[in-house]
């Protein structure tokens, strides 16, 4: 955790001295999901953003961006890891893009902690007929606020990190997001997230942008 | 901004239903001052060593309240179960299931091959139970006396059958290696940890 939030830090300095754009906005999220079988479960998610480029600049303001329409199935093997496949239909102004999603994940309980694993990757359709592929790996930690348990009706804390490569048209590029959120475990059906996610893409190139997202997600298991 | 005003009222909608079908029944553990704590439980506490620091528990459940009070005891990580009147329910202390005199691994390790087709302990506490003064003068000397039962409550992943499930189990075990009891735990969702 202290890691995660060290890189942050060096994520807002580092943006300070080069030529970073600061851009803000806000993140919502529904996810539902059900279990079909034992095994077998489907999920699907909405989520939009309202997304102001540029802060500091004077023509700078609140706009909507676009919204994501997921759909995932999820079989989970014997030994709980999880494979998942999934569509992504997203909503830019005028234009649709197309995504595929592929993704294994796994969970681990050490002590207090619970630790998720997330390996995915996914290719990205674009109107004019460029397709991205990307590769990224997510590192959760869960930590409940009140006791060594997550019973309901209690908060806990989630932290977690992403790393994501992007190759598109020849140009490969890197994007580090650290996302750290407080969460209300309402009951076993129902939990809900405030928390913000900073991205901090083209790693390693001069003209970059770090976005901070509020974000607020609610999951439903029904 | 039809979309945007599409998905808030999505998301309402979703929150609302949540909430009203949240469940009456359910089971906590939450922190709490010692204040609350019943008098005859601090004091065994005390009894034991008046300088112990630790953290106290209100564990309420479908079976009634209680009590744990969870610190260090010579330099052991130890929990003391107490009822809602302050009576000394049992005691447990963490162990390395890999440093556990070999002779009762093994008979631990012969009944867990027995009963599982695969396994791994991802927890290992040793539980005294018996009389509040045979705990307590177990506790000062740090090792358990004759007049205590000794049981080992283990948590494993584990799957009886090449076919079934890998799922997280609780168990209590005697020192013959006899299970006492054995619990599925709940598997908590990972929604929020995939997406």
């Amino acid at each position: 955790m202290r890691v995660a939030v060290s890189v942050f830090f060096i994520m807002i300095l580092h943006s300070g001295y080069g030529q970073t754009q600061l851009d803000i906005g806000v993140l919502p999220k529904v996810v539902l999901s059900t279990e079909i079988s034992d095994h077998l479960s489907i999920a699907g998610s909405v989520q939009t953003r309202l997304l102001r480029e540029g802060v500091g600049q004077d023509d700078s303001k609140f706009e909507y961006s676009l919204t994501d329409l997921t759909g995932i199935v999820e079989y989970r093997l014997r030994g709980g890891t999880r494979l998942a496949v999934g569509y992504l239909f997203r909503s830019v102004k005028e234009d649709i893009v197309h995504r595929a999603i592929q993704q294994v994940s796994w969970t681990r309980t050490m002590s207090k902690y619970r630790i998720g694993h997330r390996l995915r990757t996914d290719q990205t359709f674009a109107p004019d007929g460029g397709v991205s592929y990307r590769l990224r790996y997510r590192l959760s930690v869960q930590v409940p606020l009140d006791g060594l348990e997550l019973d309901p009706r209690e908060l806990y804390l989630k932290l977690a990190t992403e790393k994501l490569h992007q190759w598109s048209s020849g140009d490969f590029s890197t994007e580090l997001r650290v996302i750290p959120a407080l969460g209300y475990y309402g009951n076993d059906k129902s939990k809900i997230e405030l928390g913000t996610d900073a991205r901090y893409d083209s790693l390693f190139s001069v003209d970059d942008t770090l976005t901070v997202w509020g974000t607020i997600s609610y999951y439903l298991r029904f | 901004m039809v979309p945007i005003r599409l998905s808030l009222t999505v998301a309402l909608c979703c929150i609302a239903i949540g909430w009203s079908t949240a469940q009456i029944k359910y089971e906590k553990e939450e922190k709490t001052d010692v204040e609350q704590v019943p008098a005859a439980a601090v004091d065994f506490i005390h009894a034991v060593d008046s300088l112990l620091v630790g953290r106290w528990y209100r564990e309420i459940s479908n079976q009634g309240t209680s009590y744990e009070w969870k610190g260090k005891i010579n330099d052991q990580c130890t929990s003391i179960e107490f009822d809602q009147d302050g009576s000394l329910q049992d005691v447990e202390i963490l162990r390395k299931f890999a440093k556990l005199p070999l002779d009762l691994m093994e008979i631990l390790q012969k009944s867990l091959s027995t009963r599982y087709q695969r396994y791994s302990v991802r927890r290992c506490q040793e539980q005294w139970a018996g009389t509040s003064v045979a705990i307590k003068n177990a506790l000062i000397r740090s090792s358990p006396t004759d007049d205590l039962s000794v049981k080992y409550e283990l948590v494993v992943r584990a799957r009886h059958g090449h076919k079934d499930d890998t799922e997280r189990y609780e168990l209590l075990l005697k020192l013959d290696g006899s299970i006492v009891r054995e619990a599925m735990l709940v598997r908590s969702l990972s929604d929020h940890m995939d997406y």
